[in-house]
C-alpha cells in the first residue's frame, strides 16, 4: 500500500517516563506481542505499533498522550479492534492507547434516560445493564456482543435496527475528550439539546483523529412495546429487493429490513449461528417491527401482501422470543460465518438508494465475475446500506489486488448509482483513497482544516480518513498556514 | 528460551495444523467471551490474539519471542471461544497440536515443565501410582504435617497458602477403592429395576478414580435405579485430557489405546463418564483411531436425562445453582438444560440462575497450578457470580471444577457438588 512507503520507522522512543507510572502488565513493547495490534477487523493493512498502553483511567489517557507529544508519536485509541476500515490499524507505527480496560458504566439515570460510560464498555453490557430498568441503548452493530461504546463514537456505528432510532450521534448526548496535546474538554451533556455549537455531533465520526473520548454521555430508550419478527424467503434476491422497495412506499417504517443472499445463507447456516434458513433459497428478507399491538396487526397485513406479490416462496413468523433471537442470530453473525468461505474477507461498506438495491447488486455480481472474486451480500436493505463480502485468501498478493479492485469499482458503482462510499463502518484506511469519489478538493480541504485546528500536529491516528498524498504533502499544511494565529 | 533460528523452520514445517488458524477472519466476536482477556485486557490473551501470533510464527511475519509465547501458554483450552466462533474455529486442536510442537521444539522449560511431565507420563497413567501418592497425601494432612508445613510455609510464600486451598478432602485408603469387575461377582453392579434395559461402562478416570469415588458410588446407584447395569473394567486407564492440554500427545494416544482394549470386551452398549473433561477427551479420539471407543461416550446427566430417571422420593431443601463445566458445555456441547431438567425432579429444590454459569472457573485440569495469577482473579469473578445467586449449593460435573470452585468457597457456607451426588441424595435407601 501507498500508505506504507511514505512511512519512515520512528526513532526509539524513551519509555522511562512512561514505566514510571504505568504497571509493566499495561505496557506491551515486545516486538512478538504488539503484532497481534497490526491491524483490526480489517486484515487488508498492518503495521505494527511501537507500543501498546491499557489505559485504566482518563488520567492514564492523558499522561500517554503527552508522554506522545512529547516523544514526537502519533497515537491511535483502540477498543475491541473490531472496526472493519482499519481505523485502529497503527499505519504510522506509533503507539495504541487501548482503552478496552476503561469499562465502568458509570451512571444510569434511569428517570431522565440517560447513561454515563467509559469508552471500553461492550455496546450490548450496556443494554444489559439498563435493561432491569426498562431502558435499552438503540445502536445495535453486528458486532456489538463484543465491539465498545468508544469505538462506536469515533465510527459513528449503525447496525439493522438503525433503520428507525438513527445512528450512533443520534445517541450521543455528552462526550469528554482527551485532545492531542492532553487537555481535558467536556462536550455536551444529558440535556438533548445544548445552546452554541454541536460539538458533540461534531466529533462523532472523527474515527479517532481528533482525540480520545474517555467518557460517553448516552440516551437510553424503552424498549418498543411489542416487537414482532418475519423471514420472508425468495427464489431472486432481486424480488427480495423489491419487497423492501414497496414496503419503504408503503410508509411502514420498519425497526430492520435486512436481506441476506445464498452465499451468506450457506456460510451461516453452517456456523455456530444457525438460524433455519433454507440453504437453497437464493435470497431472505429480515423484517422486524416495533410498536402497539393494533398497529402491528394492521402493518403484518399488508408486510404479508407485499410479500405475495413480490412472490415470496415462504413467509415465517416468529413466534416467540427464542424463534425471533434465532432468525436474529444468522444474521448477527454472518460476517464471522465468512470464515467458513476462504481464509481472508473483505467487508465493504457502501450506500445506494433504496430504489436502485436491484439493478446495483446485479452490477456487483457481473463486477465479481469480472474480478474472479467470491462474493456474499448480508445487508441493511431498508436504508440502502449494502455489505458486500469478498471472501478470499490474504496469502494470494495476485487474489488480494483483484479483490481491492473489485472493491474500488463497487464503491465506485455506488456513488454512480447515487449514494455514497460508507454507511457506518467509516473511512479509516480502507477508503481514503477513495474520499474524492465523493468530495470536491475543496470539501477534503475544509475536513483538513478542520483536523488540523484541532490536531495541529496530525498526532492523533493520523493518515486516516483523508487521501494521504493531501494530509501530508500539500493541501491541508498549506490551509493550515493560510489560517490566521 | 528463544528458538534457536534452525529450529524455527523444523517447527514451521511440522506445524501441521496450521491451515486451521486461517480460519478465523478476525472479526473479533469471541474476544469477551475470553476468560484471560477479561483478566488482562491484552489481544494476545484473546483467542483472537491467540491465532494470529500462530499463524504469524508459521508464515515467519512474526518473531517467535518468549513474551508472546507466554500468551499462548496462558490460554486455559476452556474452549470456550468455540461456542461463540461464528468461523468454527477449533481452538482446543489448535493449542494441542501448537503446544505439542512446542514441546518439541524446545527442549527445555524449566522446573514446572518437567515436574509436569514427570506427573504425566509417569504417576497418571497408573492407577497403582496414584493410590501410593494419595495416600501419603492421606497421611501429610492426618498427621497435621500440612498444618505445619503450610504454617511454617506460608510466612515465606504468600502462594504455598493459596494452593493448599485446593487440597481436596482424601478419603482414608480403606474407603477409597472402588471394586472393579476383577473383584464384583459377575463383574458387574446389577440393574435395581429387574431385568436391565442396558449394559452401560463406567469410566474412572485417573486420580478421580481415588479421590471422587464416592461420586462413582453415586453414578452407579443412579444408572442401577435408571435400569442399567454397569461394568467398571479394571484395566482403564487414564483419559490423557491433562497430556493434550499440555502438548504431550503421542502419551495421550498411548492412554486412549489402553482404554480402547479395556473396553473392547466388554459388551456395554455406552460408556460413562462423571468428569466433563474426561468426556471430551473421550469424545474426540485421535485421528489415528477414528472409532474411538468403538461405542457411544455419553456424560452421565448427558445419558440420564436421555434415558430418564425413576420419580425421586425424598425431598431436598436446598437452593442450588448450576455452573457449567466448560468442557461439558463448550466441549462436548451439553447445555445446561439437560442437569436442569434432571434437577427440576427433585422435590424440593429451588434452582436460583447463576450468571456467566458458562463462564470458565479457572480450573483448567492443572491450570490453576501452573498460572495461579490468571486462575485466581478468574476464580475471584466466579466466586462473585456465585455469591450473587444466593445458592447455598453449586453443583458442577467436573473433578477439577469442583476443587477450584470449593477452594474459592471454603469460608462460606456454600457446598459444591457434583449433580449426581446431589440426584442421589433424593432417593430413599
Amino acid at each position: 500500500m501507498s500508505h506504507l512507503d511514505s512511512v519512515s520507522s520512528p526513532k526509539t522512543p524513551d519509555f522511562s517516563a512512561l514505566k514510571s507510572w504505568i504497571p509493566p502488565e499495561r505496557l506491551i513493547t515486545d516486538p512478538g506481542e504488539v503484532s497481534v495490534y497490526e491491524c483490526d477487523g480489517l486484515p487488508l493493512h498492518k503495521k505494527s505499533p511501537i507500543a501498546v498502553v491499557l489505559c485504566k483511567s482518563e488520567e492514564e489517557v492523558v499522561q500517554t498522550v503527552k508522554w506522545c507529544d512529547r516523544e514526537g508519536l502519533p497515537f491511535v485509541p483502540r477498543g475491541a479492534g473490531t472496526g472493519l476500515s482499519g481505523g485502529a490499524t497503527p499505519i504510522t507505527a506509533g503507539v495504541i492507547i487501548d482503552l478496552n480496560r476503561m469499562n465502568r458504566i458509570k451512571h444510569i439515570d434511569a428517570e431522565n434516560r440517560f447513561a454515563i460510560v467509559e469508552p471500553g464498555v461492550i455496546n450490548n453490557h450496556l443494554s444489559d445493564a439498563t435493561r432491569p430498568q426498562g431502558l435499552e441503548y438503540a445502536p445495535d452493530p453486528s458486532s456489538q456482543r463484543a465491539c465498545t461504546i468508544g469505538g462506536n463514537v469515533a465510527e459513528n456505528s449503525g447496525g439493522p435496527h438503525c433503520l428507525k432510532y438513527g445512528v450512533t450521534t443520534d445517541h450521543v448526548l455528552g462526550l469528554r475528550v482527551v485532545l492531542p496535546d492532553g487537555q481535558i474538554v467536556q462536550m455536551g451533556g444529558p440535556e438533548i439539546d445544548q445552546p452554541g455549537y454541536d460539538l458533540t455531533g461534531l466529533f462523532v465520526g472523527t474515527e479517532g483523529t481528533f482525540g480520545i473520548v474517555t467518557e460517553v454521555t448516552v440516551n437510553l430508550i424503552p424498549p418498543p412495546p411489542s416487537v414482532r419478527t418475519y423471514l420472508a424467503i425468495f427464489d431472486s434476491l432481486g424480488l427480495a429487493c423489491r419487497m423492501v422497495s414497496q414496503i419503504t412506499r408503503s410508509g411502514i417504517l420498519p425497526a430492520a429490513l435486512e436481506i441476506m443472499d445464498q452465499n451468506t445463507i450457506r456460510a451461516v447456516e453452517a456456523s455456530v449461528f444457525r438460524a433455519g434458513y433454507p440453504e437453497d433459497a437464493a435470497a431472505v428478507l429480515l423484517i422486524e417491527t416495533h410498536g402497539i399491538d393494533d398497529s402491528l396487526a394492521d402493518e403484518e397485513a399488508r408486510i404479508i401482501e407485499f410479500a405475495q406479490e413480490c412472490h415470496a416462496i415462504e413467509f415465517r413468523t416468529a413466534n416467540d422470543e427464542k424463534e425471533r433471537m434465532d432468525l436474529w442470530k444468522g444474521r448477527k453473525g454472518a460476517f464471522g460465518a465468512m470464515g467458513r468461505v476462504n481464509t481472508d474477507l473483505y467487508v465493504l461498506d457502501g450506500v445506494v438508494p433504496r430504489t436502485q438495491l436491484e439493478s446495483v447488486l446485479n452490477r456487483v455480481g457481473e463486477i465479481a465475475e469480472k474480478h474472479q472474486v467470491t462474493v456474499s451480500n448480508v445487508f441493511h436493505a431498508g436504508d440502502g446500506n449494502l455489505h458486500p463480502n469478498i471472501s478470499y485468501d490474504g496469502r494470494d498478493p495476485e487474489e488480494s489486488h483483484r479483490v481491492l479492485e473489485a472493491g474500488k469499482e463497487i464503491l465506485q458503482l455506488c456513488v454512480d448509482s447515487g449514494g455514497t462510499i460508507s454507511g457506518e463502518h467509516g473511512i479509516g484506511l480502507e477508503k481514503s483513497e477513495f474520499l474524492p469519489m465523493v468530495f470536491s478538493d475543496e470539501h477534503i480541504d475544509t475536513m483538513i482544516e478542520l483536523r488540523l485546528a484541532v490536531d495541529p500536529q496530525e498526532r492523533s491516528n493520523p493518515q486516516k480518513i483523508f487521501p494521504d498524498n493531501r494530509v501530508s504533502k500539500d493541501g491541508g499544511r498549506q490551509k493550515l498556514n493560510k489560517v490566521p494565529q | 528460551m528463544a528458538i534457536p533460528k534452525s529450529e524455527e523452520k523444523a517447527f514451521k514445517e511440522r506445524f501441521e495444523e496450521y491451515t486451521q488458524t486461517l480460519d478465523c477472519v478476525h472479526c473479533g466476536l469471541c474476544i469477551p467471551d475470553c476468560p484471560t482477556q477479561g483478566i488482562t485486557g491484552r489481544e494476545s490473551d484473546s483467542p483472537r490474539g491467540r491465532i494470529y501470533l500462530m499463524r504469524g510464527y508459521a508464515e515467519e511475519s512474526i518473531p517467535f519471542t518468549p513474551e508472546s509465547l507466554k500468551h499462548l501458554d496462558q490460554c486455559i483450552v476452556c474452549r470456550n471461544c468455540e461456542t461463540v466462533c461464528p468461523s468454527g474455529i477449533q481452538m482446543g486442536e489448535m493449542m494441542e497440536t501448537f503446544r505439542h510442537e512446542m514441546n518439541r521444539t524446545l527442549p527445555h522449560k524449566g522446573w514446572k515443565h518437567h515436574f509436569m511431565k514427570l506427573m504425566l507420563n509417569h504417576v497418571v497413567p497408573s492407577r497403582a501410582k496414584i493410590a501410593f501418592l494419595l495416600d501419603l497425601l492421606y497421611y501429610y494432612d492426618r498427621f497435621k504435617l500440612r498444618k505445619i508445613l503450610v504454617g511454617v510455609g506460608s510466612k515465606f510464600s504468600k502462594k504455598l497458602k493459596k494452593m493448599d486451598r485446593l487440597f481436596p478432602p482424601i478419603p482414608k485408603p480403606s474407603e477409597r477403592r472402588l471394586a472393579t469387575s476383577a473383584s464384583i461377582p459377575q463383574g458387574l453392579y446389577p440393574s435395581t429395576q429387574g431385568k436391565a434395559r442396558m449394559k452401560v461402562g463406567l469410566f474412572l478416570g485417573c486420580i478421580t478414580s481415588e479421590l471422587f469415588v464416592e461420586t462413582h458410588r453415586s453414578t452407579i446407584r443412579m444408572l442401577n435405579r435408571s435400569g442399567c447395569d454397569v461394568y467398571v473394567p479394571d484395566s482403564q486407564t487414564c483419559c490423557g485430557a491433562l497430556h493434550r492440554h499440555g502438548g504431550f500427545i503421542d502419551e495421550a494416544h498411548r492412554l486412549y489405546e489402553g482404554n480402547v482394549s479395556a473396553f473392547e470386551e466388554s459388551g456395554v452398549d455406552v460408556i460413562i463418564v462423571n468428569a466433563a473433561g474426561c468426556g471430551a477427551a473421550l469424545k474426540e479420539p485421535p485421528s489415528s483411531l477414528p472409532d474411538g471407543l468403538g461405542r457411544p461416550v455419553r456424560d452421565i446427566c448427558e445419558f440420564l436425562e436421555e434415558i430418564g430417571i425413576p420419580e425421586p422420593d425424598q425431598k431436598i431443601s436446598r437452593k442450588v445453582a448450576y455452573d457449567q463445566p466448560c468442557h461439558l458445555v463448550h466441549g462436548q456441547k451439553v447445555p445446561a438444560s439437560a442437569v436442569l431438567s434432571l434437577l427440576e425432579q427433585v422435590p424440593g429444590l429451588e434452582i436460583v440462575p447463576l450468571r456467566n454459569s458458562e463462564r470458565c472457573c479457572g480450573s483448567g485440569g492443572i491450570y490453576n497450578l501452573l498460572h495461579p495469577e490468571m486462575a485466581e482473579p478468574i476464580l475471584d469473578e466466579k466466586v462473585e457470580d456465585i455469591l450473587d445467586s444466593g445458592a447455598d449449593t453449586i453443583v458442577t460435573g467436573n473433578p477439577g471444577c469442583w476443587m477450584q470452585i470449593r477452594s474459592g468457597l471454603l469460608d462460606k457456607d456454600i457446598e459444591v457438588l457434583h449433580p449426581v451426588d446431589l440426584l442421589d441424595q433424593a432417593y430413599g435407601a
